[in-house]
């Protein structure tokens, strides 16, 4: 196996634990909060540990105050696909997910000792959209699948962008393919946010493959489109509304690469994203797509660049001031994922890659590592 | 066994629904220009026949300047729902819905004739797709179905049920829950919270039709209405409903109809026009504010409009939409002969004649499968 393969997709799940873990000691904090934490300033850029007093939560830490580089569920998310995919010999397809999710709901006991009631409260919601996925006519909440089905959270959003970005990983250097792959098992998304999930694949793809600059790797996330024939205008004109749809968020994410163009600095440009971000909902994956691709596409992949500029998205007051950051584990989780598929694991100061490998081992029962080796084995035993 | 006032309530809906499509299909996303030159001014308060020049469109009206009343994709719609149940004899799901579509698409020569071509404009957008796809049939246009399910028409929630599913209500006389389930199953071209506010349109005709009721009563149908308990998500709000209470308020604060109309606009100025939160919250915020006045309602949201920075008119927005909702449940509520009688002769004569849609004998077939014969 190529080592500058195993960088790459070592470096991508390193990156997105690591981007998680530096985001989520600060998620959704106020000025105060954050003012608390860095010493009175507005701006966090240090990769911090997580402070005495925070707590766990289904979808934060599992830990009080756990190590620094301890990832919260989109890193959790992001392994379940993974270890899927090694567990079923590198196939995989929506129904191997929603059965892998069924387990991981079941089986909690022993797949998450000393967790199992922060696994209960986390994986119950993807344990009844599995079901439902798979047919079974008799769901936990006793809702008929179609209640289910197509529902998502009510809206298109960030959940297989921050649980099914890796699916990159399975496709060296096929952007398409991957794209495709991740739109298919994000069978628990809806709308945009399944057509996000995928372009975040075609990135990791492309970057794992090795030989393209941050830059590149965003072009290739927002022009790789499998699935609606691309700017092509020999497409069926069954697809046009649907296209229309997409269109709408490639224009949202490209006006956020031209205020990328515009912008002096990186406080600029954190400055100008975040305004144009601020109607959408944290969660909304045109926020947690496009400010990474936004940060990767300014400071060209550079790595802890790319992931501060992420993990300051945030919302104004009405004086300008910082009034709090938004969803910034998910922004830093995805920035670090693309930047890690692009660069490799040495980018990344050895210290934060080894304290997040550790802290993931011991709160989050990941072994980063051993995945990524174990995936490299299956997918690519040629390199 | 219902009576001839619940069979009124039954016709009512179905001709408001098609009067407030026709009034703001003459005016749909015109441009402030446009409107004062259809009706001097910038307020559109008649309901005026389609202007010379007016042209067709497979989502608009399938004759040049056609009579007034005539329909757009709203009305056509929901006639294929009210048919689809007629044939099946009150009997409805989503895959015979499914079925119904295919059908129409391709039958579209003997079914629709002179109007074929529109017809497969119309029905092979998405519509086609999703129905194959709901089916668990190869599509036509050989994307897989998980490359079609799930994603909608437009990748977003949007109004496809509002605009064609606005009737469903009409098969449970006083029974919310019941309308909106069964809306909410059929509407398997959209997602997220678009489906919720098709199953709260069906839960308000549900409510409205059996009488008896006011207009604000008929709105929180809508908001208690949530058999699939969106509203007790323990991380995620229900958004139709927390959106709808805004409206709601926007109505209770207005001095008039204008003030509600220009503080909706500033309401959903950031919104999608095919956002089901625009077209059911001014339909409803319009119907409240009115107390159910049939022609105020429809009036106030045909008037749904972008403004600029200094609060001038713009465009209109989707008004032929929000007027199809508006009608639908004035006419639910009121009864037919809430409206003036002119407009429903030249309504139904209008759609018989470019469509071969028969709204009175839909309405009464409808009623006499559904629920006897009254």
């Amino acid at each position: 196996m190529a080592e500058g393969l195993y960088s790459r997709v070592l470096g991508c799940m390193v990156g997105n634990a690591l981007g998680d873990a530096w985001g989520a000691v600060v998620e959704g904090a106020t000025a105060e909060r954050v003012a608390a934490r860095t010493g009175g300033k507005d701006w966090f850029d240090q990769f911090m540990p997580f402070p005495p007093d925070f707590r766990t939560h289904p979808l934060g830490v599992w830990d009080p105050a756990p190590p620094r580089g301890t990832g919260t569920d989109d890193t959790r998310y992001n392994h379940i696909l993974i270890e899927c995919a090694i567990r079923n010999g590198g196939l995989i397809n929506s129904q191997f997910l929603a059965i892998e999710y069924i387990e991981r709901y079941r089986d909690r006991a022993r797949f998450y000792p000393g967790h199992e009631e922060m696994a209960e409260q986390q994986y119950r919601w993807l344990y009844e959209a599995a079901c439902a996925h798979l047919g079974m006519p008799n769901l936990p909440s006793g809702l008929a699948p179609y209640a289910v089905r197509g529902q998502g959270i009510g809206f298109p959003s960030l959940h297989t962008l921050i649980s099914l970005g890796l699916a990159g990983l399975l496709y060296k250097g096929e952007p398409e393919k991957a794209y495709a792959k991740a739109v298919e098992l994000a069978f628990i998304e809806i709308g945009f946010g399944r057509t996000t999930t995928g372009m975040m694949a075609a990135m990791i793809s492309a970057a794992i493959a090795g030989g393209i600059t941050g830059k590149e790797m965003v072009r290739i996330g927002l022009q790789t489109d499998p699935l609606t024939h691309g700017d092509s205008e020999d497409y069926p004109r069954s697809l046009w509304f649907y296209r229309y749809g997409r269109q709408l968020v490639v224009k949202r994410i490209e006006r956020l690469l031209e205020l990328a163009d515009q912008a002096k600095d990186d406080r600029a440009l954190v400055d100008a994203v975040s305004r144009e971000v601020a109607g959408l909902h944290l969660w909304d994956p045109i926020d947690v797509l496009g400010v990474p691709m936004a940060a990767v596409y300014f400071s060209d992949g550079d790595p802890i660049r790319s992931i501060v500029m992420a993990v300051n998205d945030r919302e104004f007051d009405d004086e300008g001031k910082l009034k709090r950051l938004r969803d910034v584990d998910c922004t830093g989780g995805v920035a670090g994922a693309l930047v890690g598929a692009l660069h490799g694991v040495e980018a990344f100061p050895a210290d934060w890659v080894a304290e997040t490998i550790a802290a993931n081992k011991k709160v989050n029962h990941i072994d980063l590592e051993a995945n990524a080796r174990r995936l490299c084995d299956t997918m690519f035993p040629q390199g | 066994m219902l009576d001839e006032r619940c069979y009124s309530r039954v016709l009512g809906s179905m001709v408001g629904n098609a009067i407030g499509d026709a009034f703001g299909g003459v005016v749909e996303g015109a441009s402030a220009d446009r409107v004062r030159r259809v009706t001097g001014k910038d307020w559109v308060d008649e309901f005026l026949p389609y202007q010379e020049g007016h042209g067709i469109h497979p989502l608009g009206v399938w004759e040049a300047s056609p009579p007034r009343g005539t329909v757009t994709d709203d009305g056509r719609y929901n006639q294929i729902f009210v048919e689809c149940v007629i044939r099946n004899r009150g009997q409805i799901n989503s895959q015979l819905l499914a079925i119904e579509y295919l059908r129409r698409y391709r039958d579209r020569e003997a079914l629709y004739g002179k109007h074929a071509s529109l017809a497969e404009d119309a029905f092979g957008n998405r519509m086609v797709e999703l129905s194959q796809a709901h089916l668990g049939m190869a599509t036509s246009s050989g994307r897989p179905a998980w490359a079609v399910l799930s994603q909608g028409n437009y990748q977003f929630p949007a109004l496809q049920g509002l605009i064609s599913l606005a009737l469903v209500g009409l098969l449970h006389a006083g029974e919310p829950e019941k309308a909106y389930v069964t809306a909410f199953e059929l509407d398997f071209r959209d997602i997220g919270y678009a489906r919720d506010a098709t199953g709260m349109m069906a839960a308000m005709v549900s409510v409205a039709i059996a009488g008896g009721v006011t207009a604000r009563e008929v709105a929180q149908a809508a908001l208690d209405t949530d058999p699939f308990g969106f509203g007790r998500r323990k991380y995620d709000k229900r958004v139709m409903g927390v959106e709808l209470a805004r409206f709601l308020e926007l109505a209770e604060e207005a001095e008039d109809d204008r003030s509600l109309v220009e503080a909706i606009s500033r309401q959903v100025r950031h919104r999608h026009i095919f956002d089901p939160v625009d077209i059911l919250g001014t339909s409803v915020a319009a119907l409240c504010h009115s107390a159910g006045d049939p022609i105020r309602t429809i009036i106030t949201a045909v008037n749904d409009r972008d403004l600029d920075d200094d609060g001038k008119l713009v465009r209109l927005r989707d008004v032929d939409c929000t007027g199809s909702v508006a009608g639908a449940l004035a006419g639910a509520l009121n009864g037919v002969e809430a409206f003036p009688q002119d407009w429903v002769s030249d309504t139904i004569g209008a759609n018989k004649t470019v469509y071969g849609i028969d709204l009175e004998d839909n309405a009464r077939r409808f009623f006499e499968v559904v629920y006897g014969e009254g």
